[in-house]
């Protein structure tokens, strides 16, 4: 059994350096006569749909944009995520795309990058140093707009949830803050946060529990793409006419709306933001002038009917677009932000 | 004059193994008074359907933990057998049965690996079982491949949300298969030989029994207990997502160790563990169903799993000096 064991670990070790071995001997080849730029993207995670949709299109930019790009997944840890940014710092990248864990805890890295010349986009967050350039995906603001929109549609009072990630999770704060100073203007409404942890399951099983005191709840607000498993509880509580918002705009949800199951949705689009942000990520590697922040266009995704009430209820402040539109958009994102089109300097105020 | 000692008495066995049952009732209790709605048959019967996925995950968990070992490799079992399952589920055209057979094939065939690992190459089972949960999750990301798949049809509603006699039949496929568990783990060599493993396992060897066989066997009965949860989540979710659920590990160790369960091994039992799931249902229940503030609903939910393991700790003590 020695025996087995030993010749096990020399296989495996000989693989971990047969790996290694290969690794290494890219850059090297590569050093003396490539001039693409060197791209790195950070991610918290790389599980979920829309995580994968972003690298998708991220690489979809990179070729697109003549770049070569590498993803990094910090498995939703802090500290990973620093120590990853640091080895980037090392292999001397000419920049770094991070959607930070924590918007506290990552500034000194930044920093760190910015004082050895490399550029940093801060995906999805508002962060304030002078080496990086924020792209805002309006999370803040678009919730409180959706929750504006759903607040109106219950006239105005009743119960309307929010399913967030987990608190201290910057994004996830975000748009639980933007609920909350929105749902803030109607005293009638009764809010609810329910803290999901981004996990479906967690949210299904959340909003089962919370119809069991509140069958009367009005509306659930959605801050991921997490409506179908609100709908499954729904549904198996018998409560068919339960307004339930998405967020993300994921291309499996769009038919959703059209058949009834969501009032709305929020178009993002993974691919388009990871296209758009590795976009901005070559655009600074090759020396461009970028706003510290820009924003990412968005559109509320909901019916004609509800488009046209948006009108008469004055919230007009974010554009809107049918299902059907909304597929064009999100499947036009190399258009939308292609090599030939593209100015930073178009995206500077928010939409 | 009351002698001191005429009042201590040992707690029977029989109160003992019912002590994660009085621990449920006296939560319950205690929740319902506070907000009666949690004590509605609705509510109660969504704990039973909401958690008796996590109460299969945490009966695997059980078995390995009595043989005083430890599996990390659940919640990767979920993510990746759902994946399986529900790429040959679509690539089938819908058939529900290659859905459940994907999901006992990475269960099953996760368990033995793990079992290999551990009984032929001697891993310690925390380091085997860590870079099993490795593994895995990166085939389930290679699977995966960032899809949301939707499941419909007649089995996978009643599986996950079907009622018999107004029981969610999810709960009764787990009374069920406790049944059959308890009498395999009472009454079978396997169950003998399985608490043995984490009593005495070197007396174990004396007597011939060949042990890497067993804790093989241990491992993979733990990875059908994780895939039979994969089955009754996924149908409950109605959905299969690429990513790992962020409790399904660590309520299925804790369901168990609330249960009753020994970490040190050679102790456990199945009703327990199955009402140590109820109680981590409860409490999660209870987060939603008390309106407890965000920021402090982890607090409070670690803080009563101390108590509930705080009063079983007490009373084996207390056992011990009677």
């Amino acid at each position: 059994m020695k025996k087995l064991t030993a010749i096990f670990l020399a296989v495996m070790l000989a693989a971990t350096l047969f790996a290694g071995c290969a690794q290494q001997a890219d850059p090297a080849e590569t050093d003396s006569e490539n001039t693409r730029p060197q791209i790195a993207f950070v991610t918290q995670d790389m599980q979920g749909a829309f995580w994968i949709d972003m690298m998708n299109g991220g690489s979809t930019a990179a070729v697109d944009y003549g770049a070569d790009l590498i993803y990094k997944s910090s498995e939703a840890s802090v500290e990973k995520q620093i120590s990853i940014i640091e080895n980037l710092i090392t292999q001397d990248v000419d920049a770094i795309i991070v959607d930070p864990i924590n918007k506290e805890a990552i500034i000194p890295v930044i920093e760190k990058c910015g004082k050895a010349g490399i550029p940093v986009v801060t995906a999805g967050n508002l962060i304030e140093t002078d080496y990086n350039v924020s792209t805002v995906y309006n999370d803040t603001y678009d919730i409180g707009v959706i929750t504006d929109i759903v607040c109106h549609m219950i006239d105005e009072a009743g119960k309307v949830a929010c399913v967030v990630g987990a608190p201290g999770s910057a994004v996830s704060d975000a748009r639980q803050a933007g609920f909350e100073e929105a749902v803030a203007e109607y005293p009638d409404v009764t809010p609810f946060v329910l803290p999901a942890n981004w996990d479906a399951t967690i949210a299904q099983q959340m909003v089962t529990d919370l119809l069991t005191t509140d069958p009367d709840l009005d509306a659930v607000i959605c801050a991921d793409a997490i409506g179908y498993q609100v709908y499954q509880a729904a549904s198996a509580a018998g409560k068919e006419d339960l307004i339930i918002t998405n967020l993300a705009g994921m291309s499996e949800n769009l038919q959703g709306i059209t058949d009834g199951m969501y009032a709305l949705d929020l178009l993002m689009g993974g691919a388009r933001i990871g296209y758009w942000n590795v976009a901005t990520a070559v655009k600074l590697a090759e020396g461009a002038e970028i706003s510290s922040v820009i924003y990412l266009p968005t559109q509320i995704i909901a019916n004609q009917d509800l488009i046209d009430q948006m009108t008469e209820w004055g919230i007009t402040s974010v554009p809107a677009c049918t299902p059907e539109e909304a597929v064009g958009i999100l499947a036009g994102y190399t258009e939308e932000f292609g090599p030939d089109v593209y100015d930073p300097a178009n995206y500077a105020a928010r939409q | 004059m009351t002698n001191k000692k005429q009042l201590d008495f040992k707690l029977g066995d029989s109160v003992k193994k019912l002590l994660p049952l009085i621990m449920l009732l006296v939560i319950g209790a205690i929740i319902s008074a506070i907000q009666p709605a949690f004590a509605t048959w609705t509510n109660l019967t969504n704990i039973m359907m909401n958690y008796a996925g996590t109460a299969f995950v945490a009966l695997g968990a059980m078995m390995v933990i009595i043989t005083g070992g430890i599996d990390f490799t659940s919640a990767e079992v979920y993510s990746c057998g759902s994946v399986i399952g529900g790429i040959l589920y679509l690539r089938s055209g819908g058939q529900p049965i290659l859905l459940l057979l994907g999901c006992l094939m990475v269960g099953i065939g996760v368990g033995v690996v793990n079992g290999l690992l551990i009984a032929h190459l001697k891993f310690p089972s925390f380091i085997a079982t860590l870079a099993m949960q490795s593994l895995v999750h990166g085939l389930m990301l290679f699977f995966a491949e960032g899809q949301i798949i939707q499941l419909e049809g007649p089995v996978i509603e009643f599986l996950g949300k079907g009622r018999l006699l107004g029981i969610p039949v999810a709960f009764v496929m787990l009374i069920l298969f406790g049944i059959v568990l308890w009498f395999v783990m009472n009454r079978t060599r396997f169950g003998t030989y399985t608490y043995a493993l984490g009593g005495n396992a070197d007396a174990l060897a004396y007597t011939g029994v060949n042990l890497k066989k067993y804790t093989v066997l241990v491992y993979a009965a733990a990875g059908l207990c994780s895939a039979l949860g994969t089955i009754l989540i996924t149908c409950r979710m109605s959905a299969i997502y690429s990513s790992t659920s962020s409790t399904l590990l660590v309520d299925g160790i804790a369901s168990t160790v609330i249960g009753g369960t020994a970490t040190s091994g050679g102790k456990g039992t199945v009703f327990g563990t199955i009402a140590g799931a109820m109680i981590i249902g409860t409490i999660g229940a209870s987060m939603t169903i008390l309106s407890v503030p965000v920021k402090m609903q982890n607090v409070v939910k670690g803080l009563i799993i101390i108590a509930a393991l705080l009063v079983d700790v007490l009373i084996n003590r207390r056992n011990a000096r009677a």
